[in-house]
């Protein structure tokens, strides 16, 4: 087995991560009236189809707001205050040198500096995944209404 | 068929506590949602769900207001490295009247608090927005991508309302030739 491709982590633990079959079932039950397991393969037509899409769509749409507001907070990150009363320890040695105590200054201000960067990063990610949710659960919407609700006109369907 | 469930007693709402902060309550939801409920009257699960969507970006834009709020706080004008380095500035010159290096520097302010209506603290913000401009900048980004949602929440329940009342009205029926 070969290592694993870090850049694929979101796939496997985070809010891109495979879906709890409970989470999209439920969704399924919501939009059809009926359990997923009651289905059997005569039942997947395009309708029920687009219901399971559209429920898949709802779970990874609840998993990315949830996700998105665990991100919110505005405290700032408790190990990283650690690190900075650490280094602030080291300002108050009179028998620290002083080139010593500059680096400290420099090193607290790579480690904020680097904590910021992390959290916009992550605030930012998480803002991507929960527009990308909505978009495509948007869309997983309009077709399972366009094949699940066809509104005759004169003998068209809309479910072409 | 789909949409043809108008029976919405099985429809349950996702469990506000996945979504909700330490600063916000379920009872503050909850009661948003009936409201809403109330006036955009939804009829199946569908249109359950947009308000449901409706609800939770309208919690989402007072978080996001609430939150630029915390960092435009005078308190947040300096950071975690910069009140330290003051601390042990003011530390050092009043104690030990030594360290001519580092002198020059203020002591450590103490928070101020919330205080409504004081003009003179303009130029604090403006640090603080300084300080936080990164941060800030996101949290105004997440505010337009909650209003974006709000709308086309809206905008796909009224779509949906529509279809529901177009596909009552019996299709036209040609007379004569």
């Amino acid at each position: 087995m070969g290592a694993r491709d870090p850049s694929r982590n979101a796939t496997h633990h985070g809010v891109l991560a495979a879906l709890y079959a409970a989470a999209v079932g439920a969704h399924f039950r919501d939009l059809t009236g009926r359990r997923l397991e009651e289905i059997c393969d005569a039942d997947w037509d395009g309708s029920t189809r687009a219901a399971l899409t559209l429920a898949t769509r709802e779970a990874h749409l609840d998993r990315a707001h949830a996700h998105h507001v665990s991100c919110q907070s505005t405290e700032i990150d408790p190990d990283m205050l650690e690190l900075i009363g650490h280094l602030e320890g080291l300002l108050y040695f009179d028998d620290v040198l002083i080139d010593t105590k500059r680096e400290a200054i420099r090193r607290m201000f790579r480690v904020e500096k680097f904590d910021v960067a992390n959290v916009v990063s992550r605030k930012r990610l998480a803002l991507r995944y929960l527009a990308e949710a909505q978009s495509r659960r948007d869309s997983a919407l309009r077709v399972f209404v366009a094949l699940g609700d066809p509104i005759s006109r004169n003998g068209e369907s809309t479910t072409a | 068929m789909p949409n043809d469930i108008d029976d919405v007693s099985y429809a349950e709402f996702t469990d506000p506590r996945r979504f909700l902060l330490r600063d916000e309550s379920v009872e503050d939801y909850e009661f948003r949602l009936e409201q809403l409920l109330v006036d955009l009257s939804p009829a199946n699960s569908l249109e359950r769900r947009q308000v449901e969507l409706v609800a939770q970006a309208d919690l989402d834009i007072e978080r996001q207001r609430r939150i630029i709020s915390v960092y435009l706080q005078p308190s947040k004008a300096a950071s975690p490295t910069q009140r330290a380095l003051s601390g042990w500035r003011h530390d050092t010159i009043m104690s030990s009247k030594y360290g001519d290096d580092w002198a020059g520097g203020a002591g450590v302010e103490a928070d101020p608090g919330p205080v409504f209506g004081d003009f003179g603290a303009t130029r604090a913000i403006a640090r603080a927005y300084g300080a936080n401009q990164a941060t800030i900048d996101v949290h105004y980004r997440a505010l337009a991508e909650a209003e974006r949602r709000r709308r086309m929440s809206i905008g796909l329940l009224h779509q949906l309302q529509d279809r529901r009342a177009r596909r009552a009205v019996p299709d036209a029926q040609v007379i004569g030739g």
